[in-house]
């Protein structure tokens, strides 16, 4: 059972980082948000890997059917960037600095494997019942950003 | 074992996406390399939800994932308003310009 969970998880991983990875290296917009929305579905396949079917689902209807559909659509006109957008030493350099520094407490630490939690559909109403201020706080903040982004619409339009 | 790998896992999606927003140029990446630092929240999230904590993980990812549709919000717009504005998508010679 765990070389199975082992061995999906370095597959998953090495798909998921390799199309992170191709975000900052390819020359189009359009590649990048496409290459996101593969790096999403690896996600979602992790999730299924730690046995949450039913958040794998949402995180895939939210992040792959929302998100990605809205940022390709919105790009789709991209064209071959002009400039070279991502310093590829620095990345590099950055990402194993910053990867050692924030993984060194991770070694020797263990969790509590004995309780494995999964998430179930019984779960979501005490999940939201406690929380309506916060679902209220997300809700003005989406208005907020569709507002904004009316108004920004409308500015740039002024312009020409 | 499984959870270490998990949380490795999910620290260099951060670690990417850090790297990405430090070291990259054009204005869409820096919020897309923003989006990918959501994406290691909710997995680091719910590893630590599925092997120890006894609690509600729906609104730490509701939260987080409205924050990630937010984000989705402004790389469309930027790009729109800077693409028919007619200025560049170069942080560096948008930090150059005076209205």
């Amino acid at each position: 059972m765990y070389a199975l969970e082992t061995t999906a998880i370095i597959l998953v991983s090495i798909f998921e980082l390799g199309s992170l990875a191709f975000i900052f290296i390819s020359k189009t917009l359009l590649h990048s948000v496409l290459s996101l929305t593969l790096a999403f579905i690896g996600n979602s396949a992790l999730f299924l890997i730690l046995q949450q079917p039913l958040l794998a689902i949402i995180q895939l209807f939210i992040f792959v059917g929302g998100i990605s559909t809205y940022a390709l659509v919105g790009v789709a006109s991209a064209s071959f960037s002009r400039f070279r957008h991502t310093n590829r030493l620095a990345f590099i350099a950055i990402f194993l600095v910053f990867l050692a520094v924030i993984s060194y407490p991770v070694f020797g630490m263990g969790l509590s494997n004995t309780a494995h939690n999964a998430f179930t559909p019984q779960q979501i109403a005490s999940g939201i019942n406690g929380y309506m201020g916060l679902f209220y706080l997300i809700t003005v903040m989406l208005f907020g950003a569709a507002l904004g982004s009316i108004a920004l619409y409308k500015e740039a339009g002024k312009k020409k | 074992m499984i959870e270490q790998m998990f949380i490795i896992l999910g620290l260099a999606v951060f670690a990417i996406g850090v790297a990405g927003l430090a070291s990259s140029r054009n204005i869409v990446i820096m919020l897309l390399s923003t989006e990918v630092m959501l994406l290691s929240a909710t997995l680091i999230a719910l590893v630590f939800f599925s092997f120890s904590v006894n609690g509600e993980i729906l609104p730490l990812l509701f939260t987080i994932w409205s924050i990630a549709s937010v984000e989705a919000i402004m790389v469309v717009v930027f790009y729109r308003y800077l693409i028919s504005s007619k200025s560049s998508l170069d942080i560096k010679i948008l930090s150059k310009l005076r209205d």
